[in-house]
């Protein structure tokens, strides 16, 4: 068949069937049941995987809204835009937020007190904070270990000694360390405050959650082993403004947000000053490109043809 | 100043030329820097430390401890 | 006949290229002054946010100085 399906279409390279014809000889001498055979055991396992993946998928979360997490809105955060600074005001409150509400369960491992000085609190403020924590001293002659007060050097401690007391105090979920959380999060500070304010009332019909799971559907998965801990008046604020739960809310996820990123203010202060002066510098480049190609944009090319002497 | 008295103070010689350029540089970078301070402040009057700093009841000037 | 007591002959001052101890004085240290002017501005450009500079030079400067004046209020120090 293939030499004549050769003849047809190009009869004119006669030397194109020999390759073919030895090709044909060696396969199909013997070997065409067992080969068959391959073909129809490979159709018949990817039409089962086929089926049996489709069939899974009718019933999977993979690759679902409810496994990735509901996006959070945009929210107009007070420092959202190249030229705001937190408000400090907001990481103050936070503050307190974090210390009568988070701190229960969560760390803040990498922030030091005397960070906040001078952002959230004055000295002496932070000073009274840190001297409410005992810290390991040095210990005394006898090699005993001994306990001081807090200074402004230490780190904020937690509330677990280790990973392993965290989770058998939680039904063995870890709380994350809250130090770099708004960085560590897709959606940054959008993300915390819905997830802090989007628990509903009952999960939704058809959700079943795990032993300990709390549904919140900003969570990837839905299932949060962290329960709602933010109501209206939990806190009461010393400069008067409402705690109500949004509010609460936003002003614990500034606070974390500076804590994810302490170096904001003066980060956007100069990059305010770098965009001036290459801004500048840019147009100036351009004004100078214009200036020194001027003569040799606007030249004119003139080709006098000799004179043809007949 | 006409232009040929700059040329002539400023341009002609070489060393004062480079001096001069380092000398507005000096001063450029510092004269920009409380500029924009001053703006980047006045935009976010309000939100600073400083500001917040005054509104909170007990902690004002006289806590010099240590 | 007449005696020499040191050999007739022409001889060459010190000198360096084209610098020699007159002209490295009369011609040149004008023009020297003011590159070293020039650079020691050159240095000040580059050490502007240095504190040692800071608090030894630039703060001294009549009004301009106050741009280098930063007072941190005791309940602000870390201290």
């Amino acid at each position: 068949m293939f030499p004549h399906f050769c003849k047809n279409i190009g009869s004119s390279r006669p030397a194109f069937r020999i390759p073919l014809r030895s090709l044909s000889t060696a396969s199909a001498h013997g070997k065409g049941k067992s080969n068959k055979l391959l073909v129809t055991g490979a159709a018949a396992l990817g039409l089962t995987s086929a089926g049996l993946l489709y069939i899974g998928s009718l019933t999977g979360e993979a690759m679902t809204a409810s496994e990735h997490g509901l996006h959070p809105p945009s929210f107009p955060w007070s420092h959202k835009g190249p030229f705001e600074t937190f408000d400090h005001a907001s990481i103050r409150r936070g503050y307190q937020v974090y210390r009568e509400v988070c701190a229960a369960c969560h760390s803040l491992d990498r922030v030091a007190w005397r960070t906040m000085v001078g952002v959230s609190h004055t000295n002496a403020e932070v000073k009274d904070m840190a001297e409410q924590f005992e810290y390991d001293d040095e210990p005394d002659e006898q090699g005993n270990p001994k306990k001081r007060p807090g200074k402004l050097a230490d780190y904020i401690p937690g509330p677990y000694p280790n990973e392993e007391a965290a989770r058998a105090a939680n039904q063995g979920a870890l709380p994350p360390d809250l130090s770099l959380i708004v960085k560590a999060r897709h959606g940054g500070p959008d993300y915390i405050f819905s997830l802090l304010t989007g628990y509903p009332e009952d999960p939704p019909a058809g959700v079943t959650l795990p032993s300990g799971g709390n549904y919140n559907p900003y969570f990837p998965g839905g299932s949060i082993a962290m329960a709602r801990v933010l109501f209206d008046d939990l806190v009461e604020y010393e400069d008067g403004t409402p705690a109500t739960t949004s509010q609460m809310a936003k002003d614990v996820t500034t606070f974390l947000n500076w804590c994810a990123e302490p170096e904001l203010d003066e980060r956007k202060r100069l990059g305010l000053k770098t965009m001036i002066v290459l801004t500048s510098l840019y147009l100036l480049s351009v004004w100078v490109k214009k200036f020194k190609w001027a003569g040799i944009k606007t030249r004119k090319f003139v080709f006098n043809p000799p004179k043809t002497k007949k | 100043m006409s232009f040929s008295t700059v040329y002539k103070v400023f341009f002609k010689r070489n060393s004062v030329f480079v001096g001069t350029i380092f000398l507005s540089a000096f001063v450029f970078q510092s004269v920009f820097d409380s500029g924009v301070t001053k703006w980047f402040e006045h935009h976010n009057k309000g939100k600073l430390w400083k500001d917040v700093k005054l509104q909170i009841p007990g902690a004002e000037e006289g806590e010099e401890e240590d | 006949m007449m005696q020499y007591n040191t050999h007739f002959g022409s001889k060459v001052s010190p000198h360096l290229g084209r610098l020699n101890f007159k002209n490295l004085f009369f011609n040149y240290s004008p023009n020297l002054m003011l590159w070293g002017g020039a650079s020691l501005v050159g240095v000040f450009v580059f050490v502007e946010g240095w504190p040692l500079f800071q608090q030894n030079f630039f703060q001294k400067i009549p009004y301009f100085g106050e741009h280098w004046k930063k007072e941190i209020p005791p309940e602000d120090s870390i201290n």
